[in-house]
């Protein structure tokens, strides 16, 4: 699984500041160069999954299953004779929107919270920061599947309970930002020259955050895309006749023996994709890697 | 060194327990004062009369406050209350699924950790040949497939191809002899164990890298130390304190992903089990649940804390 | 001073270290000679950057990656050591004291088992208790207070100043003959440091141990040495005995770092600081290395290279306007304005 994604643990093996400096710039090599190549054709794909000419993915042929790559269906179709490729283009699109809801969610939660508990300290710092250990006690998946036990949301649902669950994470990666800029002594002359304080904050901390944007991002997407994939594959995520990368691949051992290719294309796709946002959050910039 | 670090467990045992308090008293909360228990247990077709009679009898009715501290006073002496669809007490019902869980995690654990240093030194002591960027592309990739698609990959192969391994039909060592469930838990516990194992090797690459290149190491040259004294007596210790904390951190992913490769593979184990009472809304089982992994992650982390701090003293400096 | 006879137990031949790259040379560290007698205490100066660690390190075989031993040798009690080209095979005889004692010891090990492990590797059919044991007396010797005790502890419940008389304890541990100290007080309190120096001092004494300083503080050198060797960039470009060295010094080099020195900044009344900077690895090829930065320089500067040669008995220099005492213009100059 994603372990990096869960945990970064060879970030959280040293102190996880982030030493953002304003002018960055990022390398992206080649691998990073193909893996955003990767997801931006994904965005896309599930931007435009509407408006494409493809067969409806719902929609049920049984007189022609498990068919093999024709005119009709450039993929196939799956067990129940449904549209493979649109079935796939559709599971992008719903996979990507959940994991994006919940980033949003988590942004919304924990970036104010976080630069309040960096700026404020005292009480508020404190108070937030144990709550941030404890909801990072426990794994999402098992805070999300207690959730679901109590409220039967849909994966709308699920997914602001995750980017809630996410929070925490964003909350740290800010306050330690907002810490690390509050100190500095340009934001003291700031404050000298009688100009707003939080104004002068904002300003200074948006390229720490800028910076963190893309790691944050990608590293909370490609563990939004796992978990989302390890609900619908449990069967308590997107319903079933809806397609995801995770309910397009629940219940497939069975479909390994008969028609491997139905599992292992969304498989495929949903590793590529997580292995895609892992790369593009690895990469270094130039200042980190010279510090 | 050793109270020492006895007093760091008590220390660190204290701390955890507010911990425990918070988590599990925010799931009762969730559970049983956001969700309804009462619902379930009367059912669907049942009128609100027949539901508010549930909840009276089953205690539900009181304030949430006296019923998590009910609970809290039950749970530590080790009683969580009756499931409500399962006959017995929850904890037994625990304790049935509880072994094929640990037999499973055991040994992707044990694997993980045999793999990753073995694969660690190889590469970490001689940096930038072509099996250590081999091996890194590799991890980058074993770390980045969820473990229940590699699960499905290896079924493919193993099972469907090969016909090594058996791909579902788990049988406990008593019904089956050891034997047989270990050929059962081959497959399983890889999966379980690439992504885990992945990480590690990275983790003690890097740090063997760094340890390498400290002055005490130039110190044991200097005393005459042979390579591979360098490496056992000096550099392999150092280099195994983050590495060790990698697994406290990683105990989280190996539960989640414990979970998954249940549903894989159809063991009876605590994911399993975990899917049930969360299909079946057993409120009292999840609640146990939820309390046995932060029990287990806590106390994972506190041992990896001090298996650490007992590899690296100078860390006591800090505390 | 140096007139105590004692026999030589280093020699230093023509010592060369490069980067080790495949296709190219290029030289850090260019043609080094010298001998170091039985307890001798000599030292070795020179601005940052101009080769001391690498000559230490070749001559205790220790050097680090991505450097080689590119041609020379070291003697050491008559014997040749370091026949591996690459000099990272500690050379039998000589034991290292490095600069930062904050990392120089293994943080997961007692400071016990770290002599004691000197001690096996020296003897290895000794027990581990009679090791053990054998340290707890090398700690006494390096004036650690209650060393039965401290032998149980971790480098980090030591001072910076205690951690540095543990090293000296490991190295001495292996009874060598010729003790190479890198800048062993640089990272030390003031105060800390004159302890380090008299201890170092004391075992030079009770142990005959040849000592090769490296430092930067030609207050030090000055005080404990008994000859003296200037580097500059990569070459020794004087040497001499301390005296000699500090109180007539023959290369320009050696007469501006002089008056670097915050004791004669005083005496001066201004701090004077030499222009310019050490010329970096293969920048320069023909002439003089010094010349850039030289008061003296002339066109011949720039067109030979300067040889190391003999000035007096035991007073070496590298320099073309010097070395020939009856055409020594500027030193005569120099003495007629001596202070
Ligand atoms: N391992 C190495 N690889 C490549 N170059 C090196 C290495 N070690 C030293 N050098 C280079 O060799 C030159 C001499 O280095 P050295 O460490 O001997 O100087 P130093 O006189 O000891 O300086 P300092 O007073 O700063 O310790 C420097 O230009 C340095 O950059
Ligand atoms: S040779 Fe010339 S340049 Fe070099 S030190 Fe002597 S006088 Fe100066
Ligand atoms: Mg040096």
């Amino acid at each position: 699984m994603t372990e990096v994604l869960e945990t970064e643990p060879v970030r959280a093996a040293g102190p996880a500041e982030p030493t953002a400096g304003a002018g960055r710039r990022v390398r992206l090599g080649w691998p990073g160069t193909l893996a955003l190549g990767f997801v931006l054709i994904c965005l896309l794909i599930a931007l435009l999954v509407p408006f494409l000419p493809l067969a409806e993915p719902n929609e049920q042929d049984l007189g022609d299953t498990l068919a093999r790559y024709s005119a009709d269906h450039l993929l196939g179709t799956d067990q129940l004779g449904r549209d493979l490729l649109a079935r796939l283009l559709w599971a992008i699109r719903t996979s990507l929107f959940a994991g994006l809801t919940a980033i949003v969610v988590a942004t919304l939660i924990g970036l104010p919270t976080g630069m309040l508990a960096g700026y404020r300290r005292g009480w508020f710092d404190t108070v937030s920061a144990r709550i941030a250990d404890v909801v990072l006690t426990v794994p999402a998946l098992v805070l999300l599947l207690t959730v679901h036990t109590a409220l039967r949301t849909g994966i709308t649902g699920q997914m602001v309970t995750l980017g809630v669950i996410f929070a925490p994470r964003i909350y740290r990666v800010m306050r330690a930002e907002t810490i690390r800029v509050a100190t500095m002594p340009y934001l003291l002359a700031g404050r000298m020259s009688g100009c707003s304080h939080v104004r002068i904050l904002w300003r200074y901390l948006l390229p720490g955050i800028r910076a963190q944007v893309r790691v944050q991002v990608s590293y909370l997407l490609g563990l939004s895309l796992l978990i989302e994939a390890g609900i619908s594959f449990l069967g308590v995520g997107v319903e079933s006749p809806d397609a995801s990368l995770g309910t397009m691949l629940s219940g497939a051992a069975a479909m390994l023996a008969s028609d491997a290719r139905v599992v292992l294309i969304p498989a495929a796709v949903l590793s590529l994709l997580i292995l895609s946002l892992n790369v593009i959050g690895d990469i270094e910039s130039e200042g980190e890697r010279r510090g | 060194m050793l109270t020492l670090i006895l007093r760091q467990a008590a220390l660190r045992a204290v701390v955890a327990v507010p911990t425990l308090i918070v988590v599990t008293c925010c799931t009762y909360v969730m559970l049983f004062s956001i969700g309804d228990p009462a619902a379930v247990v009367a059912g669907e077709s049942a009128t609100p009369e027949q539901v508010a009679q549930v909840r009276q009898s089953l205690g539900l009715d009181r304030s949430v406050v006296a019923q998590y501290l009910d609970w809290l006073a039950h749970a530590v002496r080790g009683d969580f209350g009756e499931s409500l669809h399962h006959r017995g007490d929850v904890l037994g019902l625990v304790g049935q699924y509880l072994p094929a869980t640990l037999l499973l995690s055991f040994l992707a654990l044990a694997v993980a950790v045999l793999a990753s240093v073995l694969m660690g030194s190889a590469v970490g002591a001689r940096p930038g040949g072509l099996v250590d960027r081999g091996l890194g592309a590799v991890a980058v990739l074993g770390i980045a497939v969820p473990n229940f698609l590699v699960g499905y990959v290896l079924i493919l192969v193993f099972s469907l191809w090969f016909g090594w391994f058996p791909s579902g039909g788990y049988r406990t060592p008593a019904e089956a002899g050891l034997l047989t469930t270990f050929r059962f838990l081959v497959l399983p516990s890889a999966s379980l164990a690439l992504g885990l194992m992945c990480v590690q090797t990275r983790t003690f690459r890097a740090s063997l890298i760094k340890e390498y290149e400290a002055d005490y190491v130039r110190t044991a040259r200097m005393k005459g130390v042979s390579p591979s004294g360098v490496f056992f007596r000096h550099v392999a210790r150092n280099a195994s304190a983050p590495w060790v904390t990698v697994i406290g951190l990683e105990i989280g992913v190996l539960i989640t992903g414990a979970l998954l490769v249940e549903s894989v593979f159809s063991i009876p184990g605590i994911g399993t089990l975990t899917l049930e009472a969360v299909q079946g809304q057993d409120f009292p089982v999840v609640q146990a649940l939820v309390t046995l992994f932060a029990l287990v992650i806590l106390a994972v982390n506190l041992v990896t804390d001090l298996i650490a701090l007992w590899l690296n003293p100078a860390s006591r400096g800090l505390s | 001073m140096a007139s105590e006879p004692g026999q030589t137990v280093l020699t230093v031949d023509n010592v060369t270290v490069e980067l080790d790259r495949p296709h190219e040379s290029t030289p850090l560290v260019t043609d080094v000679s010298f001998a170091v007698r039985r307890g001798e205490m000599v030292g070795m100066v020179g601005e940052s950057g101009s080769g001391k660690s690498l000559t230490a390190s070749a001559v205790a075989g220790l050097l680090p990656r991505g450097v080689r031993l590119a041609r020379g040798a070291v003697e050491i009690d008559g014997r040749a050591a370091g026949t591996d080209a690459t000099a990272r095979t500690r050379h039998d005889g000589v034991a290292m004291v490095f600069q930062n004692p904050m990392t120089s010891l293994n943080p997961s090990m007692r400071v016990g088992d770290q002599v004691a492990e000197a001690i096996r590797l020296r003897r290895p059919g000794t027990s581990r208790r009679d090791a053990r044991r054998e340290a707890v007396e090398v700690l006494e010797r390096v004036e650690i207070t209650r060393p039965a005790e401290r032998a149980r502890q971790y480098p980090f419940e030591f001072s910076g100043g205690m951690r540095q008389r543990v090293m000296i304890a490991i190295s001495i541990a292996h009874r060598p003959s010729v003790l190479v100290a890198d800048e062993p007080t640089t990272a030390l309190d003031v105060t800390v440091q004159r302890g380090v120096m008299d201890l170092l001092d004391r075992l030079r004494a009770d142990m005959g141990l040849a000592v090769l300083l490296v430092s930067h503080d030609l207050a030090l050198v000055g005080e404990r040495c008994d000859r003296l060797l200037v580097m500059y960039a990569g070459e020794l470009v004087e040497q001499g005995e301390t005296e000699n060295v500090l109180r007539r010094p023959l290369h320009p080099y050696v007469r501006a770092l002089q008056r670097c020195t915050p004791e004669h900044a005083i005496a001066a009344g201004g701090l004077y600081s030499l222009p310019g900077r050490v010329p970096q690895a293969g920048e320069v090829r023909t002439g003089c290395r010094f010349a850039a930065r030289c008061e003296l320089r002339t066109a011949e500067c720039d067109e030979t290279h300067p040889t190391l040669d003999a000035y007096a008995p035991g007073h070496l220099v590298r320099c073309v306007h010097v070395g020939r005492p009856e055409q020594d213009h500027h030193h005569e100059r120099r003495a007629e304005g001596g202070v």
